[in-house]
């Protein structure tokens, strides 16, 4: 059997006929003693015959058509003409006819704009307090900061009876029920209906 | 020039030395000579005759777009077939992640391998193009690496030699591929073998 396994390695070189005397004739003298082997060589040969005589197909006839088709698109010739045809004059004019929409619809919004330069921008969703520390005729150095300075109140979630005065912090308008606007003072109304005095809001 | 010389077909080296001298008709004449083998091959290889037109298609393009990658140290025909090779393997790649994604993929290609049962009972005698019906379907269940190899041997006739160097494996290693390949196949294909 383990004779058989080496011979078998040998089969190939020996129907191509490329052993040397030496191997071919102890694999010759293998074969005499071993049907099995014997058996396996005859396959071997005649499938390697067959598969020479397998059926040869042929390539379609627009073979050399669609290759030379796709070598002019490959080349750029294709691209070209494709270049031509969308640029043509009738599929110009609805890429002409959008462009023009979209320049109309641009100058018309810029127009609503000029005409209407007060329009409120869409409402933030914080409100910046700007806080001037009283009567802005009586103001001392200890209740103002500075004019250009803002001071936002900010109303803590976890205890909204806690206005805050901070720097750089912001009054979340979600818990803001109503502004009471009065000549002297602002009143914050939440959500909650507790009322706050701040001297002035500006938003 | 003698009329030897002007009769004498220009070798593949010389067509695409040609070519890549902008001679587009000796082009032609590469596409002439090598369509319908590397047809064959891909065909045997793949075992669906329009893909492996497409594939032929595909392969003469890469051979015209890298026409001047080529050079001449190498046999223009193991650098056509390498070409077609790995666009095969790739396409097979390809089939095998297709299937492993599409569950009710059962087949590639069920028209091909579609043998009648008579086709695999041994005891019944089958005509030669069921033979060779069988023949290409279990080339097909072949692995590819011995699949490639008995096609450029056996189908190709290709040498030992250029067939290393077109799957770029050693040349030992090519002749036991081929030798396992065969001793594969001939043990699948027992009932059509025998005396």
């Amino acid at each position: 059997m383990k004779k058989c396994k080496r011979f078998k390695r040998l089969i190939s070189d020996y129907i191509e006929g490329a052993l040397n005397v030496t191997d071919k004739t102890s694999f010759e003298s293998h074969l005499q003693d071993c049907v099995n082997c014997a058996d396996t060589v005859s396959r071997v040969t005649k499938l390697s015959t067959r598969m020479k005589k397998l059926k040869h197909i042929k390539t379609s006839e627009d073979f050399n058509t669609v290759l030379h088709t796709r070598i002019r698109i490959e080349s750029g010739i294709g691209r070209r003409r494709l270049h031509e045809i969308v640029w043509s004059w009738p599929a110009k004019v609805p890429v002409y006819g959008m462009a023009l929409a979209i320049i109309v619809i641009a100058v018309v919004l810029v127009l609503e704009q000029i005409d209407n330069p007060y329009q409120s921008p869409a409402p933030a969703p914080y409100i910046n307090a700007e806080w001037y520390g009283g009567n802005p005729d009586q103001q001392t150095s200890s209740d103002i900061l500075t004019e250009t300075e803002n001071v936002i109140y900010v109303i803590e979630r976890t205890s909204p009876e806690k206005l805050i005065q901070s720097q750089g912090q912001s009054l979340n308008s979600s818990y803001l029920d109503s502004i009471n606007r009065t000549q002297d003072s602002d009143s914050l109304t939440l959500r909650n209906s507790q009322s706050y005095q701040v001297n002035q809001i500006v938003y | 020039m003698t009329h030897e010389e002007k009769t004498k077909k220009p070798s593949d080296e010389e067509l695409i030395e040609r070519f890549q001298n902008g001679d587009l008709y000796a082009f032609d004449l590469i596409v002439k000579r090598y369509k319908n083998q590397l047809l064959n091959f891909v065909y045997r290889f793949l075992g669906n005759s329009e893909e492996a037109e497409d594939l032929v298609q595909e392969t003469f393009l890469r051979v015209y777009r890298n026409r001047k990658a080529y050079q001449k140290v190498a046999k223009f025909s193991t650098w056509i077939y390498t070409i077609a090779g790995n666009l095969a393997k790739t396409e097979l790649r390809k089939r095998k992640r297709r299937k492993f994604f599409s569950i009710t993929d059962l087949g590639y290609d069920d028209k091909d391998y579609d043998i009648s049962d008579e086709a695999f009972n041994p005891e019944k005698t089958v005509d030669g193009s069921i033979k060779e019906e069988i023949i290409h379907q279990e080339i097909q269940s072949l692995s590819p690496k011995f699949r490639e190899v008995i096609l450029l041997r056996d189908v190709q006739e290709l040498s030992y030699e250029e067939i290393s160097k077109i799957v770029n494996i050693p040349l030992g290693t090519v002749k036991s591929r081929v030798n396992r390949g065969r001793l594969k196949l001939q043990e699948k294909l027992k009932h059509l073998l025998k005396n």
